[in-house]
Order: C-alpha cells, then sequence, then structure tokens
C-alpha cells in the first residue's frame, strides 16, 4: 500500500468522524469513540506508561 | 337528519323568533332590572335557541362525521395498497430513528471532545515509538542535543565525515570523528526505515 493510499484513507477517516460530529447524536458517538481510543491506547502500550515511571523513563530510549 | 330537514328546523326556528319579535313591548315593570336574578333565561328565547343550537349541532356533526369516514375510509384504502405499506413502515423507521437520536443526543459528554481529543494527542507523542524513541523522547534528545535531524541516512559510529545534514547537528560531534555519533531523526528517507513493529507494518514501502 502506497503513502498516498494510506494518507488518503487517513483523512476520509478524519472527515467522516468530523462530519458526524457536527450532528447532535453523532456528536455523542465521536465523543465516546475519542474515549475508547484513549482506552486502548494506554491498555496497549500499559509498559511503556510503566517505564515513564521508572528512572530515566522518558528521556532514555524505549 | 339531512340538510333539508336541518333547513327546515331552522327556517321553523327563525319564523317562531318573528313572531316573539311583533309581540307588544312589555311593561317595564316587566324587564328585568340589573340588580336582578338573570340566570334563569325568558323561556321562548331558550327555546327558540335551542331549537337553533340543536340543528346546527345536528348539521355540523353529521358532516363532521361524514369527513371523519370519509378520511378514514382513504386512509385504509391508501394502507391496504403496497405503497401505503410502505409508507407506514418508513414512518414507522423515521419515528424510533428520530427516538434514538433525540436519546443519544440526550446522553452528557463532559468536557466535550476536546478533553479526549488532547488527550489522544499528548499520548501520541509519549506512547508511540517512531525508530527506537517516542516523539517526546525524540524532541528531549534534539533539544539536548543528542540528536539531529538530517536527510541522510544514519552515519555509523566511528565515521570521520559529518552526515550531509540539513538539521540541527550536534557541535560536539560535528567533524570530530571520536566517538559514535548521535541517533538521528532521519523522517524524510523513509524507505530507509524499517518501522514494522510500530504500527503493524511499513504503510511506506
Amino acid at each position: 500500500m502506497s503513502a498516498i493510499t494510506w494518507l488518503t484513507a487517513w483523512a476520509l477517516f478524519l472527515l467522516i468522524l468530523i462530519a458526524i460530529a457536527q450532528t447532535p447524536w453523532g456528536h455523542t458517538i465521536a465523543y465516546y469513540l475519542m474515549w475508547l481510543a484513549v482506552l486502548f491506547l494506554l491498555v496497549s502500550h500499559y509498559q511503556q506508561i510503566l517505564s515513564i515511571f521508572q528512572a530515566g523513563g522518558i528521556t532514555s530510549g524505549s | 337528519m339531512d340538510t333539508a330537514t336541518a333547513d327546515s328546523v331552522i327556517d321553523a326556528a327563525l319564523a317562531s323568533a318573528d313572531t316573539n319579535a311583533t309581540q307588544p313591548v312589555p311593561d317595564q315593570s316587566t324587564i328585568p332590572m340589573p340588580y336582578e336574578d338573570q340566570s334563569a333565561p325568558t323561556p321562548t328565547q331558550t327555546a327558540d335557541q335551542r331549537k337553533i343550537a340543536a340543528a346546527q349541532e345536528q348539521l355540523i356533526g353529521k358532516e363532521a362525521a361524514d369527513q371523519l369516514t370519509k378520511e378514514q375510509e382513504e386512509q385504509a384504502a391508501r394502507e391496504a395498497t403496497l405503497i401505503g405499506q410502505a409508507e407506514k413502515l418508513l414512518n414507522s423507521g423515521k419515528s424510533s430513528a428520530s427516538a434514538a437520536g433525540v436519546k443519544l443526543s440526550n446522553i452528557p459528554t463532559p468536557g466535550d471532545l476536546t478533553v479526549p481529543l488532547v488527550l489522544l494527542v499528548v499520548f501520541f507523542f509519549i506512547l508511540i515509538t517512531y525508530n527506537g524513541n517516542t516523539r517526546f523522547q525524540w524532541l528531549w534528545l534534539v533539544l539536548t542535543g543528542n540528536a539531529y535531524v538530517t536527510t541522510s541516512a544514519p552515519n555509523n559510529q566511528g565515521s570521520s565525515t559529518p552526515p550531509a545534514s540539513s538539521g540541527i547537528i550536534n557541535p560536539g560531534t560535528q567533524g570530530g570523528g571520536k566517538g559514535p555519533l548521535p541517533p538521528e531523526l532521519n523522517i524524510i528517507m523513509l524507505p530507509n526505515y524499517n518501522i514494522n513493529g510500530n504500527y503493524g507494518g511499513n504503510p511506506f514501502s
């Protein structure tokens, strides 16, 4: 898959999300989808999150 | 009661009222004064008005009933057809969707979209790794002089020539040839980098 396809897919996804978020019902859906994404990000990177609280966890390489 | 019958009743009532109007003017003593009890109208007037009102009620009631029956028959005929059933189904779906939309829009969204969006951006910078470090780590390394931005491929350790750079170069390592070069943020030459494992595949290959 080329970079153009990848970027276009992301652009389309964001446009659709923004368009849905403009409606009263879509606003709620987009809001909780964002929170779901935050939750997935935290769960999938929990080891990195824990390493942040160790000495040098932020400035040293992962 | 049909229209002709109703008309005849109204005519009779009006004729009776005319007859009463031609009667002589009553004595002043029989006219009720304002302070007297006037709740009970005179029998003649009440009977006439009652007749007219009853005739009008019957006439209007019959017309309204006819109209209602006609509308109900038309509605039943419309619903009996396939298009009518489709319309009924469509209206039912519309009302259901509308109710669901109202319920969804009434769910509270504390903080609005800004809060999760800001959190996503922050976590993107401090959690997603690129070329071994997160964006935040790369920023820290660049700001502290431990990394620089270049357009060339990463230079190997011990190289005596600095990379052809168009970005930030650490002065302590430039041209000295002593010690390893710091890691590079070579984000321009994308095909040279393997970021498999970070994004589940290289989207630029």
